[in-house]
């Protein structure tokens, strides 16, 4: 587990500790796999850190390394286009962090 | 006029090959057929529905599918024509039938027509363009003709996929280059066989061309998008692996911004998350 600032938290990270309120009422549970509309709004109610679980696997690296290949591969033609350019861009960020 | 003549004989030709394929089920051909009557009553159409189990099973399977993101379950399918209106059911009740031939042809490409429905879905309401409801359901069907032509053109389907993996293009454009036709053609010529809607059938015969119909350009839109996200995600499998073209057109008609293309991604991944689990695939 790790302590990140919650803008380098990625989409898909799952959570490494239940996340708690000041009241102590439970906001989400530990695992929960964090969805960028969760990110955003976490962040509205103040939140700046988060403890997510590490997933340095070598086999989910593996996995990621092989589904970047296949969407370099898919973007290869892909030359002066801004807005597909601009979606591999994101599907790449989403796979790398 | 005259390639367009020949393109019609051809898709002619092609359809009147497919004598193999089956019609419409009764049930759903005569709800059909009740939703086409001006007196016809939602309630009436609800008891239709609800007279096949198979059928109403999978309705409302469909209507608490958690991208539509009512808030309670709909436990009735009454409810369920009521929420969605008449032209979603019939499009719904048609697609239910043609999704267990999609589900036959390969998990992957399953998961795509349902990443591209949901796709479609969230970005019309985020962009507030035509009506979510039916427009998801253009994503639900847009391959169709892919799926036709596997199972009843499969020498022409094998050579186009060899065509497109070897030349790394795009399945429409080998099919082009052999059938003369694309798999939007076949589709949506079936689609005006099985008597579904020009608003369904329109965006589906239009989705990779590079100019617009004449009526539901937005709905042409949004599934056009829709798949370029769903494709630039890997989200399922089509049977090509080139990304296809992006239309200027469609930020045009959408008056979309390159910077607002991040947003309408992470919402599309979002509500995407669960497609594995929901068709019982780990990896599709």
């Amino acid at each position: 587990m790790k302590t990140v600032s919650i803008d380098d938290v990625a989409v898909n990270t799952a959570l490494g500790i239940d996340l708690k309120n000041d009241a102590g009422s439970m906001i989400l549970r530990r695992g929960t796999l964090l969805s960028a509309g969760m990110i955003t709004r976490l962040r509205k109610i103040g939140i700046k850190e988060l403890t997510v679980a590490s997933i340095d696997s070598s086999e989910l690296s593996a996995e990621r390394e092989d589904l970047l290949d296949a969407l370099r591969f898919r973007f290869k033609k892909v030359k002066d286009s801004p807005y597909l350019l601009e979606l591999k861009r994101i599907a790449e960020k989403r796979l790398s962090v | 006029m005259l390639a367009k003549r020949k393109t019609v004989a051809k898709l002619d030709e092609l359809l009147g090959r497919l004598d193999k394929l089956p019609p419409l089920p009764k049930s759903i051909q005569r709800i059909n057929q009740m939703i086409d009557r001006r007196e016809t009553t939602l309630d009436a159409v609800g008891q239709e529905i609800a007279s096949d189990p198979a059928l109403a099973i999978q309705v409302l399977q469909m209507v608490n599918s958690s991208f539509y993101g009512y808030a309670k379950e709909v436990s009735s399918v009454k409810h369920a024509v009521v929420l969605l209106g008449l032209n979603v059911i019939r499009t719904l009740v048609s697609s239910s039938w043609i999704t267990s031939l999609v589900k036959g042809f390969s998990l992957g490409f399953h998961h795509h027509s349902l990443a591209t429905a949901r796709a479609s879905f969230v970005i019309s309401r985020s962009l507030g363009v035509g009506e979510p409801e039916q427009i998801s359901t253009l994503g639900l069907l847009h391959d169709l003709g892919k799926v036709i032509m596997c199972r009843y053109l499969p020498l022409e389907f094998a050579a186009v996929t060899e065509l497109a993996g070897r030349k790394h293009i795009c399945f429409h454009e080998a099919e082009q280059r052999i059938l003369g036709l694309t798999h939007a053609a076949i589709g949506a010529g079936l689609l005006v066989k099985w008597n579904l809607p020009d608003r369904t059938i329109i965006p589906i015969e239009y989705h990779h061309r590079d100019e617009l119909p004449k009526t539901y350009e937005d709905e042409t839109a949004v599934l056009m998008l829709a798949n370029l996200i769903v494709r630039a995600e890997g989200l399922g499998y089509t049977g090509d692996e080139a990304m296809p073209q992006f239309h200027n057109i469609i930020a045009e008609q959408l008056d979309l911004k390159v910077d607002d293309l991040k947003m309408l991604s992470d919402e599309v991944c979002d509500c995407n998350r669960d497609i594995p689990r929901y068709i019982g695939a780990k990896m599709v």
